[in-house]
């Protein structure tokens, strides 16, 4: 087993991952740059060392200078958390040639999964559901005659393709020829080159992923899946699990394929298939994450499984005492991503001190966080503040705690999605369960609530501060004498602040 | 004293003349609000409900936020309303010409051009700040009279970015 394990992160996943080491009597190495002297994870880790200036590309980014300060420190494991060097397979080898155990899959694993066109060839071989499409450079009459076999709808893509240039939607044989002709003309207008193929369009989708551990000894299993359709620019705001359209079928179809998928490449540690499912319960391999996620403690209080402590083990050369069996799911947990930005502006990001924090706390809640009254936010690093789980006996039960818990958190001095978060919560898309990818950034709006209650007390309180205001500025104006009116006002409301 | 709060083009006129006191529209409710610790947090209790409210102020314009809902309140003394109505004469708005970076960033991109025509929630310059890329859209309606950043640029908080005359 492990002693001293060095964790390549910042932020709430590096405090979570001290606090499964500190669980299990593990000693933590901390990393930081120049801005993060006083974060959170420097002050819960056991030892911390700086490892350079602010951007990430001189400090988190500099596997050179956390593999010294690994074997300076006598750690015998590395933890890269997700993001900065999580899925460099490069960093992954360096740090085993340092004699260091990678708490992660085996570089190849990484390297496979990371390259969109070999993990789908390895997909298709191990028998893994992908969106069925052809290789490019069709010609006319083979692209005519292969569409009904990829099934409509369709898209004709242009290869060299981006921006929705060159690319066609086609929902019937018939239509097929036309839509050839004008993507291969944009095309060859746009990029210079009217290579094409074909690919299934998978509408109204869902994207649903599935947990994998897997041990160095070939046990692999699934630990079910999470739902992680609502995104806002390709990034996750909410996360669930189960997932509302679930089925116990397509959860053992599902995670049955996730286990081929790990399989198919020797994976080691916790991981993650992603997959697209289309209103008719069909799956396809997006692709996999080779790492811990950022919404894994949904999994882990609807499973009761610390994936974390799970990875530790592993990287220690553990075997995975869980069997598929082992494996209940109970209840339903959903999470909250609190981002450093205002909804109300565009999601604008947001900066500056944090003056008070308060967490929601009682039963069912769990707060994955490194904010503190007094941090800095700053513009380095990703807007994420804090992570907001709630677990439920049922999906009713949890999207009322979620409620009840947003509605108690409190962060002052930058504007977060917590609101963002309520309306969410409040929507009857959310609340039956019927949101694609799609629903966040085409039919969401942040608009108040039906009623005048809220919008006559905020009425209120703008009055009575405008009023206090004058107050303030005739007492300036007329510091003669005693106390004003204005000023007893103040006093006996207790609305100065001193 | 009276008082008239406008949110989303409805007028509330509210009076305060006691302490614990404020008519709300004739109608007399028991209020009692104190700030939590600063001046972003506030406590209110009307007429024994209670609130936990956010607010940030910008000069007369009050931004409140309450369980999770925004609320843009002006809010203006009844008798300067009374006054400027006889005068026939509306508010110039001071503000409403000049877009400033609401946060410091890399320019990534001009959208517009000068003298180009510009609509309310139009695109004007792409500035990135924590790895995204975020749009500064324009808050009126008008033409871009200047540009006042190019591509590359990095600003403050507060800097110019651009003034649009309506």
């Amino acid at each position: 087993m492990l002693k001293k394990v060095l964790i390549a992160n910042r932020g709430e996943i590096a405090v979570r991952i001290i606090r499964a080491c500190h669980e299990l009597g593990l000693d933590t190495v901390a990393v930081y740059s120049d801005v993060d002297r006083a974060a959170l994870h420097v002050r819960r880790a056991g030892e911390a060392y700086p490892i350079g200036p602010a951007p990430a590309g001189e400090s988190y980014l500099r596997a050179d200078k956390i593999i010294d300060v690994a074997l300076a420190s006598g750690a015998d494991a590395i933890h890269p958390g997700y993001g900065f060097l999580s899925e460099r397979a490069a960093f992954a080898e360096a740090v085993a040639a340092a004699g260091l155990a990678f708490v992660g899959p085996p570089p190849a694993a990484i390297r496979t999964m990371g390259d969109k066109v070999r993990s789908r060839q390895a997909m298709i071989a191990a028998g893994v559901p992908v969106v069925p499409g052809t290789d490019a450079g069709l010609s006319d009459d083979e692209a005519v005659r292969r569409a009904p076999e990829i099934g409509f709808p369709l898209l004709v893509k242009a290869s060299a393709g981006g921006g929705g240039k060159g690319m066609r939607r086609v929902d019937g044989p018939e239509a097929v020829p036309a839509a050839i002709e004008a993507a291969r003309r944009e095309a060859a207008k746009a990029f210079g080159d009217d290579t094409i193929y074909l690919e299934r369009l998978v509408d109204e989708a869902r994207h649903v992923e599935v947990q994998v551990l897997a041990d160095a000894f070939g046990n692999v299993i699934h630990l079910g899946e999470r739902e992680c359709s609502l995104q806002r620019r390709h990034q996750k705001v909410v996360e669930e699990c189960p997932s509302p359209a679930m089925t116990p079928a397509l959860r053992a179809a599902m995670g049955a394929a996730a286990v081929a998928a790990a399989r198919a490449v020797s994976y080691v540690s916790a991981g993650t298939v992603e997959f697209l499912v289309d209103k008719d319960g069909a799956f396809y391999f997006l692709e996999m994450n080779t790492r811990l996620q950022v919404e894994h403690p949904v999994t882990e209080l609807v499973t009761g499984v610390d994936l974390v402590k799970q990875m530790l083990r592993i990287a220690g050369g553990r075997r995975l005492r869980l069997t598929q069996d082992d494996i209940e799911w109970n209840g339903h947990a959903i999470e909250c991503r609190i981002n450093a930005e205002d909804p109300y502006h565009n999601f604008m990001p947001s900066t500056g001190r944090i003056t008070g924090v308060l967490e929601p706390t009682g039963p069912g809640v769990r707060v994955d966080s490194a904010i503190y009254e007094g941090a800095e936010v700053g513009l380095h690093y990703d807007p994420l503040l804090a992570k907001l789980i709630v677990w439920g006996p049922n999906r009713a039960d949890a999207i009322l705690r979620m409620r009840r818990a947003l509605e108690e958190y409190r962060i002052v001095g930058v504007k977060t999605s917590i609101p963002l978060h309520q309306k969410i919560m409040n929507t009857t898309q959310f609340i039956a369960g019927t949101y694609d990818t799609a629903y966040l950034e085409s039919a969401f709006r942040m608009q108040p609530d039906e009623g005048r209650d809220l919008e006559r007390a905020a009425a209120i309180v703008a009055t009575l501060l405008a009023h206090h205001h004058r107050g303030e500025v005739i007492n300036r104006l007329a510091p003669a004498g005693g106390p004003s009116e204005w000023k007893l006002y103040g006093r006996r409301t207790g609305m100065r602040q001193g | 004293m009276e008082y008239i709060a406008t949110v989303d083009g409805r007028d509330y006129t509210i009076a305060i003349d006691r302490a614990g006191e404020a008519t709300v529209d004739d109608v007399v409710h028991a209020v009692d609000l104190r700030a939590i610790g600063g001046t972003q947090l506030y406590s209110l209790i009307v007429d024994h409900r209670s609130f936990e409210v956010f607010v940030e102020r910008r000069a007369a314009v009050y931004d409140v936020m309450i369980r999770g809902d925004l609320f843009v309140i002006d809010v203006e003394e009844a008798r300067l309303r009374q006054l400027k109505a006889m005068g026939g004469q509306a508010h110039p708005d001071h503000d409403a010409s000049a877009i400033a970076a609401p946060m410091p960033g890399l320019v990534v991109k001009v959208l517009v051009e000068p003298g180009q025509a510009v609509d309310a929630g139009q695109g004007i310059v792409i500035l990135e700040a924590m790895k995204m890329e975020n749009e500064i859209r324009c808050p009126t309606r008008g033409v871009v009279r200047s540009l006042n950043v190019t591509a590359g640029q990095t600003v403050n908080l507060g800097d110019l970015l651009a003034t649009i005359e309506s």
